[in-house]
């Protein structure tokens, strides 16, 4: 009983919730759920998933990053073009995703290191990331390899889809931090900065951590997104930053910091891309789509901060009946 | 060879916090400093801890000369300082918050069954297990003192610096707390204890260093001096810390002014009555958190529609423009939270009700200033220029220049030197002697007796969950009649058992 | 003189940068400070300013306020704007300002209720509401706008009074009346700094903090609709998403300005001169005649260093 309650106050679960309804409606509507869909569907939205275990990453930690977006952009280009170069699609790959860490970095620094509001530095490099993209790369165009797209959508080791090892290398990353005393930390950090210094929580480091991380969300989200389309575009990235933010508070993460966790940032990112594919079967025309989506998103969101401020409802009633102001 | 700290100073911009503070502890020793706002006393004791710099000056501990560049620097040191507003995590659980600062590992991962086991321990010494696994926003505010308390013994103080507590302990907590502070001794532990609670400070401290404008003046052992005494080294000059009680004027009969029936109390559930007397000063007294500030929130039509019948009509209250307009006034004591606007300046400050609700003139801001003996420099200038004091002084006569009827104040002292709380005293005193009513809670009792002896009708109200316990008027206004209706004495300690139980459960 | 100084400090950056940036600009390429390209950078900085008034209204009213969808809301009332068409031109571009602020308000209105009565973060509010905003301008024009820019309409940047264009004269007019008398002097502009500063506090005090920010989403919306048409009556034609770049770049310009994004405090002539410098940015970069990507990523960097300069929180360990 009491495990079952965890489970369903778990932060993310209304998200997970969400997920399996919808992902139910999605088979009903296309005719069951057949494992080529899910592969699909996991190749097409993991990049999606990455950007958004990134941004919950910076948000935790009261922070927000609204530049990665633009290094998914940034990544996409740089393959596309070192491919061309001649370079290997592995080589290529990994000098791109070196890029995207050394780019989380350096949002990292001016935020950890400066201590510049996260909102704006994020704005201000997620102007200088898209032009360096754009510099790079002025029109859409190029191609990679289809070796890329083919390692994409084999099975690793046999049996795991490889976007999901993309995946789960991040998880595993954010699982491991969690164990550290620097996951107490983060949290303690997101709750609040001051208290987290006196407390002798490493402020710069932890900041500049969850950027770096975030970046690297990233860059893995571009490789995703490139090794499915297995082609350039400057502008490839450009929806994901917002799309990203939502999926976090859909996933039950508080933009206060401090509360929620990366499975928020996954399944609320799932949700919305089985929704989007579901407007997207439902064949209406491409101008209805873009409206729709946008609707969506501000339900997803307006309901599940409504559904936890509720929470937050019982929890203050709970201290003030024991005998606190 | 304990503590020394020799011409220590520290300065914000043109502002001196601490100018050659100058003090020796003893290993072993219980330290109380005291002070008024503004001394300089909590400055010293962030100097200590690592969380500020100093300009000059050197600290010797055990004999060394100690420079922390950060607090954690300085608890790797055992140099541990516990501060309300510095300490707990609310969406943490109590054994994270517990061991956050030095989190066990095992290689290099978190340990979470030590973590637990030292949580444990330490709860178990403080009798506080019942409280194992919750997050610490769940926690009543004396009880989160004690979690705050208990992170810092976790981390094996040499040096305990404790900031302000600011909320009521119960007082079997009291015990405890005494209980720990003695083990501490013992272990050769140095205290430093920030307070204003007379009380606890005689209960607990060996010895006073007094400061004041960031100087320290002196340094006295406990029992030799009278609270008197004490209070005459802070302000500077001779004063008698409390006066008023058997001062109170007997039976004068009320004239009815305002009556509400129904004054809801939501975190107990309960309802209470309230009739108000024209010219009447009431006090509203009891431990912090038992629905006194519930109390008069309501009645200013801020938690839900009220009904109220003023002059013998009645009116239906629910928000705050309401009241206003039935010349009401609210002056909270937390002042940051809900008096002032820090990023205007004065003559905003103060227009905030007159111009900006009641939308009348207030005329010359600096006559208004002038009239609460406000210090300021100009009315364009900041709020946050001016003391603590002044801020509230400020916060006052923004209400005050509305004329009101009704004034409700929570706390308004709280944090503010001796000088200050009489000015405002007199001032209220004032506004019930012209027939309007005064209703004020306070945490301090003294100050509840001394400013209901200055009216002609007043009473003094107490409060203990959610509920009136004692109304007392003319003579039985005193300390002890206070005391003892805030905490019924047959009730404890069991009563505090249950209380922390019913805490456990939610 | 004391006191001259105090009075310009929030200002201070702001003035020197674009001095500044008029030299480079001058050193650069000459003829960047003729007459000619003097009134066309006035020009598009009083587009910017327009949208900068209302995101410092936003700024001000406190609680992490932010409008992240001035852009969408200038992109279709640039769209949607020169569609009013009744009767003679002048008579049409009479309506398409009231048609114009208020489309934007009812968009504001929308953020407002979402902020304040649904408790969505403001940031994420604006962002979703310009996602559904061009959403619906894609799903009205089917993706293929048809506007025809009317000659009153493009009049606004084409007219002289003097040396100067029509438009800009009339912006800095509006500026400084908006900020005298609707933000400092008006009951509500007072009310405003008041409530975003301590929201508590105003609440007490009988201030309807909840409405008067309402009311900053709803004024925001209005000028970013307005923005919207002068933008298109400048450019002369209608593209989707043709103003995206300004949501962030009012942002950046109020901040450049002296706003801090705490709340409370705040002036629009800051936002106005942080467009001009902004503004000049862009010109100098167009006047080099590089690459868009090159543009964007210098951009970028100024920003940044501004941001490094004016923006930084106090330090922990004081």
């Amino acid at each position: 009983m009491n495990k079952v309650k965890k489970v369903v106050t778990w932060s993310a679960f209304p998200s997970l919730l969400l997920f399996i309804v919808f992902l139910a409606i999605n088979g009903a509507i296309t005719g069951g759920l057949s494992l080529s869909f899910f592969q699909s569907f996991i190749a097409t939205n993991a990049a999606a998933i990455c950007v958004a275990i990134g941004v919950t990453a910076t948000i935790l930690v009261a922070g927000t990053d609204i530049s990665l977006g633009s290094i998914v952009s940034l990544v996409n280009v740089i393959i596309v073009t070192l491919c061309e170069k001649g370079y290997s699609v592995v080589a290529a790959a990994l000098i791109a995703l070196g890029c995207a860490v050394l780019c989380g970095m350096i949002n990292g620094f001016i935020i950890g290191v400066m201590r510049v509001n996260p909102l704006l530095t994020t704005f201000a490099t997620s102007t200088a990331f898209a032009g360096i993209a754009l510099w790079i790369l002025p029109y859409p165009g190029g191609s990679i390899d289809f070796s890329f797209a083919d390692w994409y959508s084999s099975n690793l080791f046999g049996f795991i889809p490889t976007p999901i090892v993309l995946i789960l290398i991040l998880v595993l990353i954010w699982v491991l931090v969690m164990k550290l005393p620097a996951g107490l930390h983060l949290f303690a950090l997101g709750k609040d900065v001051k208290k987290a210094y006196a407390s002798g929580v490493n402020v710069v480091a932890l900041r500049f951590f969850v950027h770096t991380f975030a970046g690297l969300a990233a860059g893995i989200a571009g490789i995703c997104i490139s090794a499915n389309t297995c082609a350039g575009s400057p502008s490839i990235g450009a929806s994901m930053s917002m799309n990203s933010i939502a999926a976090a508070v859909i996933g039950g993460v508080s933009l206060n910091g401090g509360t929620g966790n990366i499975w928020g940032g996954i399944f609320g990112a799932a949700f919305l891309s089985i929704l989007i594919s579901i407007v997207v079967s439902a064949n209406l025309s491409s101008f209805v789509q873009s409206f729709i989506q946008g609707l969506i998103l501000l339900i997803g969101v307006v309901f599940s901060i409504i559904a936890a401020d509720k929470e937050l409802k019982a929890k203050i009633t709970g201290v003030f009946k024991g005998g606190a102001k | 060879m304990g503590l020394a700290f020799r011409d220590i100073s520290k300065h914000y911009g043109a502002v001196v916090a601490i100018k050659q503070a100058q003090m020796e502890i003893e290993e072993g020793e219980v330290r109380a400093i005291l002070g008024g706002n503004g001394s300089g006393k909590s400055t010293l004791a962030k100097v200590i801890g690592g969380l500020i710099g100093r300009d000059s000056g050197e600290i010797l501990f055990q004999g060394k000369p100690i420079d922390f560049k950060s607090p954690k620097d300085a608890k790797k040191h055992h140099v541990i300082m516990t501060s309300q507003e510095l300490s707990l995590f609310g969406n943490l659980t109590v054994e994270e918050n517990i061991c956050i600062c030095d989190v066990p590992v095992k290689g290099k991962f978190t340990d979470r069954k030590k973590l637990k086991e030292e949580a444990v321990t330490i709860l178990k010494r403080m009798h506080l297990e019942s409280l194992l696994g919750k997050k610490v926003e769940e926690l009543a505010a004396n009880q989160q003192y004690m979690v705050e308390l208990a992170k810092a013994l976790v981390q094996k103080p040499k040096i305990l610096i404790i900031d302000e507590i600011t909320s009521a302990l119960y007082r079997e907590d009291v015990e405890i707390v005494d209980d720990i502070i003695r083990e501490l001794k013992k272990t050769g532990c140095i205290v430093l204890f920030i307070s204003h609670r007379m009380v606890e400070l005689y209960a607990m401290c060996d010895s006073v260093t007094i400061m004041r404008n960031g100087e320290t003046l002196g340094t006295y052992p406990m029992q030799e001096k009278t609270e008197d005494e004490l209070l005459s080294l802070m302000v500077g000059r001779k004063i008698e810390s409390y006066h008023g009680e058997g001062k109170h004027h007997q039976g004068t009969k009320r004239d009815v002014f305002i009556r509400a029936k129904h004054i809801p109390i939501p975190s107990y559930g309960t309802v209470e009555s309230l009739e108000i007397g024209k010219g009447e000063i009431i006090g509203i007294a009891g431990l912090q958190g038992h629905g006194q500030t519930e109390l008069i929130r309501a009645l200013y039509g801020v938690s839900g529609e009220i009904e109220l019948e003023i002059d013998g009509k009645a009116h239906k209250l629910h928000n705050a423009k309401q009241a206003v307009a039935q010349g009401f006034a609210f002056i909270s004591g937390d002042r940051e939270r809900d008096g002032t606007f820090q990023e205007r300046n004065l003559s905003e400050n103060i227009a905030a009700v007159q111009e900006l609700v009641k939308h009348k003139k207030i005329g010359n801001a600096r006559e208004i200033l002038d009239s609460f003996h406000v210090r300021y420099d100009n009315p364009g200038e900041l709020i946050t220029s001016l003391s603590g004091g002044n801020q509230q002084k400020v916060v006052v006569g923004r209400w005050l220049c509305t004329k009101p009827r009704l004034l409700l104040v929570d706390d308004p002292t709280k944090g503010i030197d001796v000088k200050a709380r009489g000015d405002l005293h007199e001032v209220f005193a004032e506004l019930a002697k012209e027939g309007n009513a005064v209703i004020m809670i306070s945490s301090d009792d003294d100050e509840l007796v001394s400013i209901t002896s200055m009216a002609e009708t007043s009473r003094v109200i107490v409060m203990y969950e959610g509920k009136v316990s004692a109304v007392l008027e003319g003579d039985a206004i005193n300390r002890e009649n206070i005391s003892a209706a805030s905490m019924p004495v047959n009730t404890m300690p069991q009563e505090g058992e249950k209380k922390r139980e019913a805490g456990a459960v939610e | 003189m004391e006191k001259i100084k105090k009075l310009n400090n929030p200002y201070l950056p702001a003035i020197v940068g674009s001095i500044l940036l008029m030299i480079l600009g001058q050193v650069l390429s000459s003829g960047f400070l003729s007459m000619n390209n003097i009134s066309s950078i006035l020009m598009t900085a009083s587009i910017l300013t327009m949208a900068s008034i209302g995101q410092a209204a936003v700024i001000i009213s406190g609680d992490s306020g932010l409008d992240m969808s001035i852009g969408a809301i200038m992109s279709m009332t640039a769209l949607f704007g020169p569609m009013v068409a009744v009767g003679s031109g002048a008579l049409s571009f009479a309506l398409m300002v009231p048609a114009t602020i208020l489309m934007g308000a009812v968009v504001g209105l929308l953020n407002g209720i979402g902020v304040q009565v649904l408790k969505v973060v403001p940031l994420v509010m604006t962002l979703i509401m310009s996602s559904v905003v061009n959403g619906f301008s894609i799903l009205v024009t089917k993706g293929q706008p048809s506007v025809t820019v009317s000659p009153e309409l493009q009049s606004i940047s084409r007219t002289l009074v003097g040396p100067l264009r029509i438009l800009p004269t009339v912006i800095i007019i509006l500026l400084v009346v908006l900020e005298v008398l609707f933000l400092r002097r008006s009951r509500y502009g007072r009310s405003l700094f008041l409530a975003g500063n301590n929201r508590n506090a105003a609440n007490l005090c009988g201030i309807n903090s909840r409405l008067v920010i309402i009311l900053a989403y709803v004024f925001a919306g209005a000028t970013a609709g307005l923005a919207g048409l002068m933008l298109v009556g400048y450019a002369g034609t209608a593209q989707m998403n043709m103003a995206s770049s300004y949501t962030m770049l009012s942002v950046a310009a109020v901040v450049i300005g002296g706003t801090k994004l705490t709340g409370g405090k705040g002036t629009f002539i800051g936002g106005a001169l942080g467009s001009l410098v902004l503004i000049l940015i862009t010109n100098i970069l167009q006047a080099l005649n590089m690459a868009a990507g090159l543009r964007s990523l210098i951009q970028g960097i100024i920003l940044i260093a501004i941001l490094m300069v004016n923006s930084r929180a106090p330090k922990l360990r004081q």
